[in-house]
C-alpha cells in the first residue's frame, strides 16, 4: 500500500521530468510554435485588450505594486505567460499546477489569437479535489492525489479549471467558464488590502491609516458602476472598514492594481460596543474530512440522496429519490449576490462552501445538520438538511451568516431554500441567492400558469415573479413534468411561516446536455454582484440562442431577491446584539427564500 | 384646460401657455439685450417647446431662471458627475438614476458619507407639473430651490457641498470640458463657475425630464388606435370609481394633483394616510413628522405630498419612507384604511390615527381586482423618457 509520503517522493522525482518538459515548451514558445490556433474568443473586446496592454504604465509607483508589475512583466515575457500561484503550495500542488499548464484546453487562452501578445493569466488556487468536482470524470482517479487548478484570465475575464491527478500525472478534465472569476489567492487578498490602506482616499475618509486587520471581506469580489469594475469586467474586491454606524468600501481593481473608488454605506445603529458573540468554532478539518471530500448518504422517510459540501456552491445534494423514483439529479446554492447599491452597483459576490478550499470570508461553520420537521401539532412531517455559513465577526457589521436548507416532506414535497441572517455591510442591501436545481429524467416539460391555464415553455427562457404574476388557487406558478411524475413549483410569497416575505424571484430554465457543463461542476462566482435585472448569471446559458426545452433534461435556476431592512419593528435579513436581561443576546431576523415543489397527483 | 404656467411670486395665478411663453420670451429678450453686460444667453427655446401638446396641465417655472439648451446641457453633465460631491462618491444620479425613473431603489437614500436620508427618493420626471416638489415642505416650488437641499444639506449630508464650494468649483475649472460648457451656458460671464450657476443649470436639465408616452397617454390621445388591455381598463374603472376614489387625490398629468381643497379653497396636496399611530394620538416616527415639521402645526403631523404615479414599476420601494416593498402592499394599506403595525417601536394602529384623512376609510377588493388595479398603474409606465439619449449619462 502506498503512503502519502511515497506519493510525494514519487511526485518530486517526476517533477524533474516535468521541468524538462516545461523547459522544452518555453523553447518551442520562443520559436513561435506553441499556443492554440487563432480563433475568435467570445466576449473579447477592446476593454479586454486594454486590460493587458494599457494599464501597466499607469500603475502606481508604490514599491509593493512595482514589485507586482515586475513579476507580471517577467511572466508575460515567458513562452508560457502565466503567473503561477503566489500562495505557498506543497510539492503535489506545485506538480498539479505544472501539469495543468500542459493541457491544451486549460491553456487555450494564453495569448491574443490575432497579435500573439500574451494575455495576463494567473493561477489563483490549487485545491484538493472533491467528488463534486469530478462528477463528469469517467476515467479512474485517486481522489487523494487529485487537485483542482483554477486560473484566471484578466484580459477576457474567464476562468480555466483543470482537475489533475498527480499520481497518474494526468489532467482528468479541463474546461473554462466565461465571465466567471475564481476565488482569489491569499496573496492577492493581501495585495488588495495593501492598496486600500495605502490609498490617500481611504486614509482621508477614515481620518487614519487603517490597520490591515481592520479590512473585512477583502477577498470577496465586487463591482462598481462607471468604472472598469462595472459588471465585474475587471477583477475587483472591496476591503471594507467599519467606522461607527458607517462602512467605507475601498473598491480595488486587481486587474489594474489601483483603488477605483470609495463608497460609504450605512450599517445601521450597531448599538453599544457589544463584545463579539463568540462560539467555539468547530474544527475546519472535521468539516473538511467528513463532508467536503466525500459524499455522504442520507436515507430517511422514503427519501434517498447523497450530499456534500462543495468548494463554492454550498451544500450540494445529488441523486435524490423518493420512494425509489428519481426526483433530482442535483441541487446546490451557486452564489449569494449581495448588492448595496442599485445605482452605483457595488456589493459582493459571495460563494459559500468548504472552509479549506477558498479564501472566502463566509464559510461552512458547522457540519450539516439533519433535523425533523414538525407541524404545529408536533407531528413529524418530514426532515430538513441544513448548513450554516458564517464569517467570524457576525453579527457585527460587515459580517455575514447564511443558512442553506433542504426540506423533505413525507408526502413527497420538497423545498430548496436559503436565508440571510444579516447583518451585512449596509442597510440598503439586496440579497440574491442563486439556486441551481437539476431535475432527474431526460423527458421533462416546463409550464407556467397564466390566464387560468398552463402554458408550456418551448425554449430556454427566464421570468421574474412580480405583482402581476398569476398563481393557481394553491399558489403554484410553474409546473415541471416528466415521465410518471411531475411537480408544481410554489414560489415564496411569505406563506411558509419561516419569516420570509416573498421571493420576487427570477426563474430560468435551461437544458442540460450530457458532456456539456453548464454549472454541473462547481461554479466559482457566476454573474456580477449587483445587477438589478435578469443578468444574474444563468442567462449566459440561454443567450443568445435559446434551445428547445421540450422533452428534455431540465435545470431550474431560481434567483430570489430580498431587500434587507434595519428599521425597528420591521427588521429583515438582519441581526444585532442587544442587551437583554443583562447579557448580550443576538437577535436574528432571517429572510428565507426558495420554492416548494409539490408532487402532481396523477 | 389650457396648458398654463404659474409664476412663483404669484402662486395661484395661472397664465395661458401662450401668454407665459410671451413672458419668458420677453424676459429672454431683455436678457439678450443685456447679454453684452454678461447676462445669460442662449437659443430662444424653452421648456414649453419640450412639452407635448397633449399635456394640458399647469406648468410651474421659476422666472428667475430662463431656460436655455446650453444650460441644460451643462446641467446634464453636472447631474451625472460625482465630482459634484465632496468626496467624489455621489452624483445627483446616485439617488436619481434613470434606470429607476430618476429615483433609486433604496428604502431611504444615503449621502456621500453614508448618512441616511429622511425619505425615499422620489422620481424626477415631470417636475414642472408639480405644484410642490418635496415630500413635506410647502416652500419648495421649483427645482432651482429644491437643488439647495442635496447640494447644501448638512443634516444629513447628501452631496456635502456646503463648506467645500471652492474645492468643488476648482475641480470643475480644472476640466477643459467644463470650461467649454460653462462658457457656452454663461457666455461672457466672468463668474460663470459658481454654485449658483451649477444649481440653475441642473434645474434646467431636470425640468426637461418630461414623461408623456405611457400606454395610458396614448390611450387618452386615441382610444381606438391605442386601446388599453382589458385588465388595465378594468383597473382604470376601479381607479376612477367612487368605491376606491383613487382619482380624488391622484389627478392631473402626474396623478398627483388632488381635487380636494383646503378650508381656504386652495388645492390640498398633503395628506395623512394612516401609516403610523405610535401613541394613539396620531404620532409618526420621530425621524419624520411630515408637513408638521415645516409648518409647526400639529394637525399636519404625518401629512405628505401626494406622490406621482408614473413609472411605479421602476420606483419600488414605496411610501415616503420606503416602507412598502410592493404595490400590493401599498394597495392593501388603502384597502384597510391605514396600516396596523404590531411590533417594534413604531407599533400602532394607523387605521385609528385621529389625524388620518377621512378619505382613507378602506374598501374591499378581490384578488383579481387588485391585479387589475396594478395593471392600470403599470399602464402609466413610460420608459421613453428614461432612455432618451438627451437625458442619458454623458460620461458613458
Amino acid at each position: 500500500m502506498q503512503t502519502r509520503s511515497d506519493n510525494v517522493k514519487r511526485t518530486l522525482v517526476r517533477s524533474g521530468w516535468l521541468a524538462v518538459f516545461v523547459g522544452c515548451m518555453y523553447l518551442l514558445g520562443a520559436c513561435g510554435n506553441a499556443g492554440p490556433k487563432e480563433k475568435k474568443i467570445a466576449g473579447y473586446d477592446e476593454d479586454a485588450r486594454n486590460a493587458v496592454l494599457l494599464p501597466i504604465d499607469s500603475f502606481s509607483r508604490a514599491p509593493f505594486i512595482q514589485e507586482r508589475v515586475t513579476e507580471i512583466k517577467a511572466a508575460l515575457a515567458q513562452p508560457i505567460p502565466v503567473l503561477l500561484c503566489g500562495d505557498s503550495l506543497n510539492p503535489q500542488q506545485q506538480m498539479a499546477q505544472l501539469l495543468a499548464l500542459r493541457d491544451s484546453v486549460f491553456t487555450q487562452f494564453l495569448k491574443d489569437p490575432v497579435t500573439r501578445l500574451p494575455f495576463r493569466n494567473e493561477i489563483f488556487g490549487v485545491y484538493p479535489a472533491r467528488q463534486s468536482d469530478l462528477v463528469t470524470v469517467k476515467q479512474p482517479y485517486t481522489l487523494q492525489s487529485t487537485f483542482r487548478v483554477e486560473m484566471y484570465n484578466y484580459a477576457i475575464n474567464n476562468t480555466s479549471v483543470a482537475l489533475v491527478d498527480v499520481q497518474q500525472q494526468q489532467v482528468l478534465t479541463s474546461y473554462y467558464m466565461s465571465n466567471v472569476q475564481p476565488d482569489i489567492s491569499r496573496r492577492l487578498t493581501n495585495l488588495a488590502i495593501q492598496i486600500a490602506i495605502e490609498s490617500p482616499e481611504v486614509q482621508q475618509a477614515l481620518g487614519i491609516k487603517p490597520e490591515e486587520k481592520a479590512a473585512l471581506m477583502a477577498s470577496t469580489k465586487t463591482a462598481l458602476n462607471h468604472s472598469r469594475c462595472e459588471r465585474s469586467r475587471h477583477l475587483c474586491v472591496a476591503p471594507t472598514f467599519v467606522k461607527g454606524d458607517k462602512a467605507l468600501w475601498a473598491i480595488v481593481d486587481l486587474t489594474d492594481h489601483r483603488l477605483v473608488g470609495i463608497r460609504w454605506t450605512n450599517v445601521g445603529n450597531a448599538g453599544p460596543a457589544a463584545p463579539m458573540i463568540t462560539e467555539k468554532r468547530l474544527q475546519d478539518d472535521k468539516i473538511t474530512s467528513c463532508f467536503c471530500e466525500v459524499e455522504q448518504p442520507l436515507k430517511k422517510n422514503g427519501w434517498d440522496m447523497k450530499y456534500m459540501l462543495t468548494s463554492s456552491d454550498g451544500l450540494r445534494i445529488s441523486d435524490v429519490l423518493f420512494n425509489g423514483q428519481p426526483v433530482l439529479r442535483s441541487a446546490k446554492l451557486v452564489d449569494w449576490h449581495v448588492s448595496y447599491s442599485g445605482t452605483d452597483g457595488f456589493g459582493y459576490s459571495d460563494a459559500v462552501g468548504c472552509p479549506y478550499f477558498s479564501q472566502s470570508a463566509v464559510v461552512a461553520w458547522e457540519i450539516p445538520k439533519v433535523a425533523e420537521l414538525k407541524d404545529e401539532a408536533g407531528k413529524v412531517i418530514g426532515f430538513v438538511l441544513e448548513q450554516t455559513y458564517r464569517s467570524e465577526g457576525w453579527p457585527t457589521p460587515c459580517n455575514y451568516n447564511y443558512r442553506q436548507r433542504y426540506e423533505f416532506y413525507n408526502d413527497g414535497r420538497f423545498r430548496v431554500a436559503g436565508a440571510s441572517f444579516g447583518r451585512g455591510c449596509g442597510n440598503t442591501g439586496t440579497y440574491r441567492p442563486v439556486f441551481r436545481i437539476a431535475f432527474a429524467g431526460d423527458k421533462n416539460d416546463f409550464f407556467e400558469y397564466k390566464e387560468n391555464d398552463w402554458s408550456q415553455w418551448k425554449t430556454e427562457q427566464w421570468q421574474e415573479q412580480g405583482s402581476l404574476t398569476s398563481y393557481t388557487t394553491e399558489g403554484y406558478q410553474y409546473k415541471i413534468s416528466g415521465g410518471q411524475q411531475g411537480y408544481f413549483v410554489e414560489p415564496g410569497r411569505g406563506q411558509f411561516g419561516d419569516g420570509g416575505r416573498g421571493d420576487f424571484a427570477f426563474m430560468y430554465v435551461t437544458r442540460h446536455l450530457p458532456g456539456r457543463d453548464e454549472g454541473e461542476n462547481d461554479l466559482v462566482t457566476i454573474g456580477p454582484c449587483c445587477n438589478t435585472d435578469y443578468h444574474q448569471g444563468p442567462e449566459q446559458f440561454i443567450e443568445p440562442s435559446p434551445e428547445t426545452i421540450q422533452q428534455s433534461s431540465l435545470v431550474l435556476w431560481y434567483v430570489a431577491q430580498v431587500r434587507n431592512d434595519d428599521r425597528k419593528g420591521n427588521e429583515y435579513c438582519w441581526a444585532e446584539n442587544v442587551l437583554e436581561n443583562g447579557i448580550w443576546t443576538t437577535k436574528v431576523y432571517p429572510c428565507f427564500t426558495g420554492p416548494m415543489f409539490v408532487p402532481v397527483k396523477k | 384646460m389650457l396648458t398654463s404656467i404659474v409664476q412663483p411670486a404669484q402662486a395661484g395665478h395661472q397664465y395661458s401657455r401662450k401668454r407665459a411663453w410671451l413672458i419668458i420670451a420677453g424676459l429672454t429678450g431683455l436678457l439678450l439685450t443685456g447679454s453684452q453686460c454678461g447676462t445669460p444667453a442662449g437659443k430662444k427655446t424653452g421648456i414649453p417647446d419640450r412639452i407635448p401638446a397633449l399635456i394640458t396641465d399647469s406648468v410651474y417655472l421659476d422666472p428667475g431662471n430662463i431656460y436655455t439648451e446650453e444650460k441644460r446641457e451643462l446641467g446634464r453633465f453636472l447631474f451625472y458627475d460625482t465630482r459634484l460631491s465632496v468626496n467624489i462618491t455621489r452624483s445627483c444620479a446616485s439617488c436619481h438614476d434613470p434606470r429607476f425613473s430618476f429615483a433609486d431603489n433604496y428604502n431611504r437614500s444615503i449621502g456621500a458619507f453614508g448618512d441616511l436620508h429622511q425619505r425615499n427618493s422620489r422620481p424626477l420626471i415631470n417636475l414642472v407639473f408639480n405644484r410642490y416638489l418635496t415630500g413635506a415642505d410647502t416652500t419648495v416650488y421649483f427645482p432651482e430651490l429644491q437643488m439647495n437641499r442635496p447640494l447644501m444639506s448638512e443634516h444629513p449630508v447628501e452631496m456635502g457641498v456646503k463648506g467645500n464650494e471652492g474645492v468643488i468649483l476648482q475641480r470643475l475649472r480644472d476640466d477643459t470640458l467644463y470650461r467649454y460648457l460653462f462658457s457656452k451656458a454663461y457666455p461672457a460671464d466672468p463668474s460663470a463657475f459658481s454654485m449658483e450657476h451649477i444649481r440653475l443649470a441642473i434645474a434646467d436639465f431636470i425640468k426637461t425630464l418630461i414623461s408623456a408616452e405611457t400606454a395610458y397617454d396614448r390611450y387618452r390621445q386615441d382610444s381606438v388606435r391605442y386601446p388599453l388591455p382589458m385588465a388595465a381598463m378594468r383597473g382604470k374603472q376601479l381607479f376612477f370609481s367612487d368605491r376606491l376614489a383613487c382619482y380624488r387625490c391622484h389627478g392631473g398629468i402626474n396623478f398627483a394633483r388632488p381635487e380636494l381643497k383646503t378650508a381656504e379653497g386652495k388645492t390640498d396636496f398633503y395628506f395623512n394616510t394612516g401609516l403610523y399611530n405610535i401613541d394613539g394620538k396620531g404620532s409618526y416616527p420621530a425621524t419624520d413628522h411630515g408637513l408638521a415639521a415645516s409648518t409647526g402645526n400639529p394637525r399636519d403631523e404625518g401629512k405628505f405630498r401626494v406622490p406621482i404615479l408614473r413609472n411605479l414599476i421602476f420606483t419600488a420601494p414605496y411610501l415616503h419612507d420606503g416602507s412598502a416593498q410592493t404595490l400590493e402592499e401599498v394597495i392593501r394599506v388603502y384597502e384597510e384604511g391605514g396600516r396596523n403595525l404590531t411590533r417594534g417601536p413604531n407599533a400602532g394602529d394607523g387605521r385609528k390615527n385621529p389625524l388620518k384623512d377621512p378619505l382613507i376609510k378602506g374598501f374591499v377588493l378581490t384578488a383579481g381586482e387588485r391585479k387589475d388595479l396594478i395593471h392600470f398603474l403599470y399602464s402609466l409606465t413610460d420608459s421613453v423618457v428614461l432612455n432618451k439619449k438627451e437625458n442619458a449619462n454623458p460620461f458613458r
